[in-house]
């Protein structure tokens, strides 16, 4: 059967740079970008520790991404999360020539030839779909943009989960095809196939100028993205990142929407500290004890990252206090009186690690409202949103 | 079995595995805790894919096709600073065009840089910079023609 006028016809695609051997090469720089997006993305969800406390975020049946996240080294977080949005951002051209290559499949007639390439174009869907999905909400998210109205976490979540399982099948159902673009690269270009334009226009691009093209669309986001999880003089070359040029400490969420004002703060404050029983402490009483300084990033979900000098009291120190010195949890409670990270909670191996502390100061001064004043927690490697501020209270279990 | 369904039994029981899994994360995905409306949920789920096959990608190369229209020495310095500033202009257009909640200022605790400004800049610095490259090879290209007239 003739297919109808238009896209469906072989002859409507012009382009002299589509080929198996085109599509080959696009997929094999692609993939392992986002191998590494999608294996990044899994580790954020692990960092959350959604099995201690409320820190579940997604409401799921089974959760098999449960580990004690570590707390060291200290960048852990802060290199997973920066390469999550840093190359989810920097192969988007890539992904867009990928699909470019491909675009006159999805108008290939008859529609669905089997029951073999039927299922082969449901898996498609699914991974095409959820591919832009997960880019279109992870990019949005980065800048604080929600034009939606679902939970961003659990679905960008869920959209990954079928993402990789499509990726896994779409790969080694290729697999074959790349194999053999591979080897016969050279013949391969004489052979008829479906993506060769069997009337092509006069090239005005080459195969090789157009991945030069590609190269130069991932470089200007790279460049003007990367500094804000970089940091020195990159970051001032960040010039479209949300958190770049001149934003050397950002503010994930100020006090003003936390909605914690300076009377919450001020000297009627107290530190609740339940373990083995329950206590108040004052500001001072805290500035009493033994107080330790610490250079640890931190890292937002969003991709940037920021390195500081903390100093506060160890949360091994106030787990003794608290009367249980091998505690295996602490939750940390803000003064903040909604929002879903106005509590966190951290396990064992981050309670015990000398440099997980309940900052009082940062760089010598005592830590600005924005910043969490008068008492925030700081563990390495902890994604930052778990990093509370405005601390009100410390349960430990 | 190959014969008729076109593939091994592996391509089917993998397609199968993959449908029986999505449907399962599509049912956890679709609970009312994550998605209040949804129909938004599945509106964004389909229109992503939609909205690149069939408005994003045509845009774009019905774009080209304006743009062979010039010398062909020339098509590919303005194709080149137009794409990349695209596709910058694509995953920056929140910030660029200002698409921010209200809270945004607040919960950044300054005002924003000029990002639409920046990024005509930077379309500007490429243009330019392709102008110049351009304009770089044109002058060799004639000096090389001048000095072998005999070869037209």
């Amino acid at each position: 059967m003739r297919p109808p006028p238009g896209p469906a016809r072989a002859t409507f695609w012009r382009s002299p740079l589509r080929s198996t051997w085109l599509t080959t090469i696009l997929g094999s720089i692609l993939l392992p970008g986002v191998l590494v997006v999608a294996a990044t993305g899994l580790l954020s969800h692990a960092a959350y520790q959604p099995h201690l406390g409320r820190n579940g975020l997604v409401p799921t049946d089974v959760d098999p991404l449960v580990i004690g996240w570590p707390a060291s080294p200290s960048w852990l977080y802060a290199l997973t999360q920066s390469l999550h949005v840093t190359v989810g951002i920097v192969i988007v051209p890539l992904l867009l020539a990928k699909l470019w290559s491909v675009i006159p499949r999805l108008f290939a007639w008859p529609p669905v030839k089997g029951p073999g390439h039927g299922l082969e174009r449901l898996g498609l869907l699914l991974l095409v779909g959820s591919a832009v999905f997960q880019f279109a909400t992870g990019i949005a998210n980065a800048q604080l943009y929600y034009p939606w109205h679902f939970d961003f976490v659990a679905a960008h979540y869920y959209g990954g989960l079928i993402f990789i399982a499509a990726l896994v099948l779409h790969v080694a159902t290729k697999l074959p095809a790349m194999r053999r673009a591979y080897r016969t690269r050279s013949q391969v270009l004489a052979v008829p196939e479906d993506l060769r334009a069997p009337e092509p226009e006069e090239p005005t691009l080459s195969r090789r100028e157009l991945l030069w093209l590609v190269g130069a669309g991932a470089g200007a986001l790279a460049v003007t993205t990367a500094g804000q999880s970089i940091g020195g003089p990159l970051r001032e070359v960040a010039l479209l990142a949300p958190r770049g040029t001149g934003e050397s400490f950002p503010v994930n969420k100020t006090a003003r929407v936390a909605r914690v004002t300076p009377a919450m703060v001020g000297a009627g404050w107290r530190l609740l500290l339940v373990g083995d029983g329950e206590a108040e402490l004052t500001l001072e009483e805290l500035a009493g004890m033994p107080q330790h300084t610490y250079a640890l990033p931190i890292a937002c979900v969003e991709g940037w990252t920021t390195t500081q000098r903390w100093t506060g009291v160890r949360l091994r120190d106030l787990a003794r206090r608290a009367g249980l010195a091998d505690a295996a949890a602490l939750q940390a409670g803000s003064l903040q009186p909604r929002g879903a990270f106005r509590q966190a909670t951290v396990g064992p191996g981050q309670i015990a690690d000398p440099r997980s502390l309940l900052a009082l100061r940062v760089n010598g001064a005592p830590l600005p409202l924005d910043h969490g004043y008068p008492a925030r927690i700081i563990v390495p490697a902890l994604p930052g949103v778990h990093c509370t501020k405005w601390v009100k209270e410390l349960h430990f279990t | 079995m190959r014969r008729r369904y076109g593939h091994g039994p592996l391509h089917v029981l993998g397609h199968l595995a993959l449908i029986a899994f999505a449907a399962w994360v599509l049912a956890q995905m679709f609970r009312g805790a994550v998605a209040p409306q949804p129909l938004n949920l599945l509106l964004w789920l389909l229109l992503g894919a939609v909205v690149h096959d069939l408005v994003l990608l045509p845009a774009y190369s019905a774009g080209d096709r304006v743009l062979r229209r010039l010398p062909a020495d020339a098509v590919n310095h303005v194709r080149f600073p137009l794409a990349v500033s695209g596709v910058l202009l694509l995953v920056w257009f929140p910030l660029i065009l200002q698409r921010r909640p209200s809270g945004y200022v607040n919960a950044l605790g300054h005002e924003p840089p000029d990002y639409l400004g920046r990024w005509l800049a930077i379309t500007g610095g490429l243009a330019a910079l392709s102008a110049v490259v351009y304009a770089v090879r044109r002058l060799r290209g004639s000096r090389a023609a001048a000095a072998r007239p005999s070869a037209r």
